[in-house]
């Protein structure tokens, strides 16, 4: 990352994930810290040189500082369980309450959006490594926005339809199985009466300005107001990440 | 008549997992018992609600209704913090309830 001048959220989630399967396959791995001050400070500040440190990632941050951390809500954590989501969602809910960013009733929005995807993450991917969560607050010329991110480096969502074997037939494709990952109630789980979490999110942010993405496998999705869904085939992720982005 | 005050019990503001919905399945228990005509769940004190939450909610409702033996049983739901969308339809339609938003934030539930 030594020339990176610029780094998103999803591209920080990419980041931990791919450290954290590759550790966990026994490989030595290390990050090749940008050299741009203000790019480090700045993902020092969202906590991915710390979560890939406690992993055994070899991170020489030496010398640099967190920069003002102000705008991040929910710096990059790793969750394992509902718990423990449930937790991080009422901690963010608190932050965005503190801080003032929105308007009051979009502050549990976001804390619900994030929740979802996680909660998502904990019961469906099988990730051995975890799911990944992080909220930041942006302020661009053209508009003030959240970006929540949740990403794990699981089984992916075409597999964990697979499971129930009413869909097995109906998700040939990564992005076939993403499509109907958002409709009501389709789960692997095979209950009827789940699957309601991610249709849920995806009914939320059918909102003007909303966006989300999602990548799973070789399959991402996008959605939002204007474009409705646009499913295609793209680049490996070995696991599923989400991306939100609610305006302020 | 039997209310259940969620914040009191969970202490949370934000309603997230399925198993806060459960934490409050006692509570709910002992409400119908006191309930007239319904059982009042004042939601005063918290913030967001997620599908999750309210779809495990209204199992914790059928289990007790059935547990207690009564034939039926409507639930008003006070200061929802959220508008009945069309998420929160499709989880009544799911478990064959019908949800009313009375007026913003009160919701009644019934069969």
């Amino acid at each position: 990352m030594r020339q990176t001048e610029f780094m998103w959220p999803s591209a920080v989630l990419w980041c931990s994930v791919y450290a954290h399967l590759s550790r966990i396959r026994g490989a030595e791995c290390r990050l090749l810290v940008p050299e741009n001050v203000g790019v480090c400070s700045h993902l020092k500040s969202v906590g991915l040189f710390s979560i890939l440190q406690n992993a055994g990632v070899e991170v020489d941050d030496r010398g640099i500082r967190e920069s003002d951390s102000e705008r991040v809500i929910l710096p990059l954590t790793v969750f394992q369980s509902e718990d423990h989501v449930d937790q991080l969602a009422n901690d963010a809910l608190d932050v965005l309450s503190e801080r003032g960013f929105a308007s009051p009733n979009l502050n549990p929005v976001v804390a619900e959006i994030f929740a979802e995807l996680a909660m998502n993450a904990v019961q469906h991917s099988e990730s051995d490594i975890g799911g990944f969560g992080l909220i930041q607050f942006f302020e661009f010329e053209h508009g003030r926005r959240f970006v929540c991110v949740v990403a794990d480096g699981g089984i992916g969502i075409r597999q964990s339809l697979e499971k129930n074997p009413d869909l097995r037939d109906r998700v040939p494709y990564d992005w076939v199985a993403i499509e109907l990952a958002l409709r009501e109630r389709v789960s692997g789980s095979g209950d009827p009466l789940r699957g309601i979490g991610l249709f849920g999110v995806a009914e939320e942010m059918r909102v003007a300005g909303r966006q989300l993405i999602i990548h799973s496998g070789i399959g991402s999705l996008n959605t939002t107001e204007e474009i409705e869904t646009e499913s295609r085939r793209t680049t490996l992720f070995p696991g599923t990440l989400a991306y939100a982005s609610i305006p302020a | 008549m039997g209310t259940v005050r969620v914040f009191d019990l969970l202490q949370r503001r934000a309603l997230v997992t399925r198993s806060k919905a459960r934490d409050i399945g006692d509570a709910v228990d002992s409400a119908l018992e006191d309930a007239g005509d319904y059982v009042t769940v004042d939601f005063a004190g918290v913030d967001g609600v997620s599908p999750s939450f309210v779809d495990e909610l209204l199992f914790v409702f059928e289990k007790a209704v059935s547990d207690s033996g009564m034939e039926d049983m409507a639930f008003v739901l006070r200061n929802v913090p959220t508008r009945l969308s069309t998420k929160f339809e499709a989880i009544g339609r799911a478990r064959q309830v019908k949800i009313v938003e009375l007026e913003p934030g009160v919701w009644k539930i019934d069969r």
